[in-house]
């Protein structure tokens, strides 16, 4: 470790936050649970369609703002500098990409009953392979995502209980939690755990704004420390740094907006309005929440110059530590940030779990193994697929910790194969005359393209995976959307898709 | 249409007819044809193409000027998806959910 860091020692105080933290969530599980009002899949996958604007906006903002907004983009700040403002774009821009495809999409969820996002893909285009070519990467995606999650779950627990528990304790706790109070209350418990996260993550980033700008001489010192150390890293983008931005634009602005867990909240709705409300609301969540994370990789940079890649994924724990022997009242201020880091790890981690439950059962199990499945078999299936995933994925948290991978190389692989399914449908709720064999085509080239780019990369075959700047799933969703438009245009669909005998 | 009205889970019933006759909702924000441009035109303005060489990494309130830039145009695109979402989209459903006869496979799935 580098030796600037700070030694970060929360002390037993931040052990009983986080204690009856989890306590609170695990009552929260058992309250879902009373209020389940039918062993459905809608009860169970979206809560019934039942939230209002606040655990609505609640639960989007906690889903949205994960472990990684807080641990990896400071970090990705810390080693990119002041180029990655542009997280403050793209978050915002997934909002706006929600505004191209959510209103036909809730429109339709709401007269036919969609339970997973890819109801909507077999609704509209009638196509097994392409159904469970989006499930699979979808689950990839997700997968990914909360292997992410236990990776920041472990580093979180193991910062706030000042070294008394290991990376692994911290991972199994906060898993056998959530899987408790998941398993127990579905959507419902997630969504009210997601209220009770969302409020202490805003109250978090409140609290860590006023202390980043009013302790040791804020922004400015921060940036005349930069320029002493590395003044590189206060200059606007070069030509091939602008590539890069744009690339990061598409590719996060459209991926994420893809995420099966953020849409299955717009099938959530109790109604429009709230739907609605909540949009506008989250559109400007990233000016509290990623700013923060952006300044965190700033300040970082001034006072911790020199860390390791796997290092700089604990900036935000390095810059808020080193604030924590002050005063009383700041050291309750910074356990509760911290608190605030753990619930965001776990409301993402959570909501992704339970989507990919849903999808495997009700798209996959449902569909292709037991059509006679009841509803109270296709839970339990749902529930034993998510328990069997997260044994999988804390296996690769352990191998991630060993190999020192760092949180950002997850997030590339999980967003280059999301992205692909951007067509679908962003062009899928427009297009009446696209067939399924184009997007099905344009899909698969566009995921194989990337993965050939990544594996060479990967196998230095060739040195980058981001040829001319522009990222590997940004020239696969090129080629994909050149497909899909091209094929369109040259042999549109003469009826619309028909479901097979 | 009712908010939190009861309805049934999807179940691979197709109509494609059924299902393109009910996919426009009463008003979209890509209606509106500013919409689009404006959001091109925030996006394109926040990535810093057109610095001059001169501004380098000149400071304001601690951050280099250009970054201020970038914050801004993504208070603008905030606000413009905020008016999207509260004045251009309006789903104009009338009960129909309750009656709906493509709505599912017939009925709640019970256990």
């Amino acid at each position: 470790m580098n030796s600037s860091v700070p030694e970060v020692t929360f002390g037993p105080g931040a052990l009983l936050v986080l204690g009856g933290y989890l306590v609170v969530m695990l009552g929260l599980g058992f309250l879902g649970r009373l209020h389940q009002k039918e062993r459905s899949l809608r009860d169970f996958y979206l809560g019934g369609s039942t939230f209002g604007f606040a655990v609505l906006f609640l639960t989007l903002f906690a889903t949205q703002y994960s472990g990684n907004t807080l641990l990896g983009f400071a970090g990705r700040s810390y080693v990119q500098g002041t180029t990655y403002i542009v997280s403050i774009t793209f978050m915002i821009l997934v909002i706006t990409v929600f505004m191209i495809y959510a209103p036909r999409l809730f429109h339709l969820a709401r007269r036919f009953g969609y339970i997973t996002p890819t109801d909507f893909v077999y609704h509209r285009f009638g196509s097994h392979p392409l159904r469970i070519l989006c499930v699979v990467l979808l689950c990839w995606g997700l997968a990914n995502y909360v292997l992410e999650q236990l990776v920041a779950m472990g580093h979180g627990v193991e910062a706030i209980s000042g070294g008394r528990m290991t990376f692994m304790q911290g991972v199994l706790l906060l898993v056998g939690v959530m899987l408790i109070y998941e398993s127990l209350g579905g959507m419902r418990a997630v969504a009210w755990t997601d209220a009770v996260q969302g409020s202490l993550l805003l109250c978090g980033c409140a609290v860590i704004l006023y202390t980043l700008v009013t302790a040791d001489g804020g922004l400015a010192a921060a940036a005349e420390g930069i320029r002493t150390t590395a003044p590189e890293k206060l200059e606007a983008p070069d030509a091939r740094g602008l590539r890069t931005w744009v690339s990061t634009l598409l590719m996060l602005g459209l991926g994420v907006a893809l995420y099966p867990h953020a849409i299955q909240r717009i099938f959530a709705a109790k109604g429009e309005k709230s739907l609605r409300r909540s949009l506008a609301a989250m559109g400007f969540m990233p000016l509290a929440t990623t700013l923060l994370a952006f300044l965190i990789g700033f300040i970082a940079l001034s006072r911790f110059p020199g860390l390791s890649q796997l290092e700089s994924d604990k900036v935000t724990i390095y810059v808020l530590g080193g604030l924590i022997d002050r005063s009383p009242v700041m050291y309750w201020l910074i356990v509760m940030v911290f608190a605030a880091v753990v619930a965001a790890i776990m409301s993402t981690a959570d909501s992704a779990l339970l989507s990919m439950g849903s999808m495997f059962t009700k798209d996959i199990y449902k569909n292709y193994f037991r059509r006679e499945a009841s509803a109270r078999e296709m839970l339990i299936v749902g529930k034993t697929f998510a328990w069997g995933v997260m044994a999988i994925l804390i296996l690769m948290a352990w191998v991630s910790l060993e190999t020192e991978s760092s949180i950002w190389v997850l997030i590339e692989l999980k967003l280059e194969f999301m992205v692909q399914l951007s067509p679908v449908f962003m062009l899928g709720v427009y297009w009446r005359r696209m067939p399924a064999a184009a997007v099905l085509a344009g899909m698969v080239l566009g995921t194989l393209l990337t993965l050939v780019i990544w594996c060479g990369a990967a196998f230095d075959v060739w040195a980058t995976r981001s040829p001319w700047g522009v990222g590997a799933g940004v020239w696969g969703l090129l080629v994909n959307y050149g497909i899909c438009v091209g094929w369109t245009v040259l042999r549109p669909a003469k009826l619309p898709p028909t479901v097979p005998a | 249409m009712p908010d939190n009205g009861p309805y049934s889970e999807y179940s691979d019933q197709r109509d494609p007819d059924a299902f393109w006759a009910a996919i426009r909702p009463a008003d979209e924000p890509l209606r509106h044809r500013w919409f689009l441009p404006v959001v091109v035109a925030i996006l394109v303005v926040s990535v810093p193409w057109y610095l001059p060489s001169a501004i380098g990494d000149r400071l304001a309130l601690g951050l280099p000027v250009w970054t201020w830039i970038t914050i801004l145009c993504g208070l603008l695109l905030a606000v413009v998806t905020a008016f999207a979402s509260l004045r251009l989209w309006r789903d104009g459903g009338t009960g129909e959910q309750a009656q709906n006869p493509e709505r599912g496979a017939g009925g709640k799935d019970e256990a």
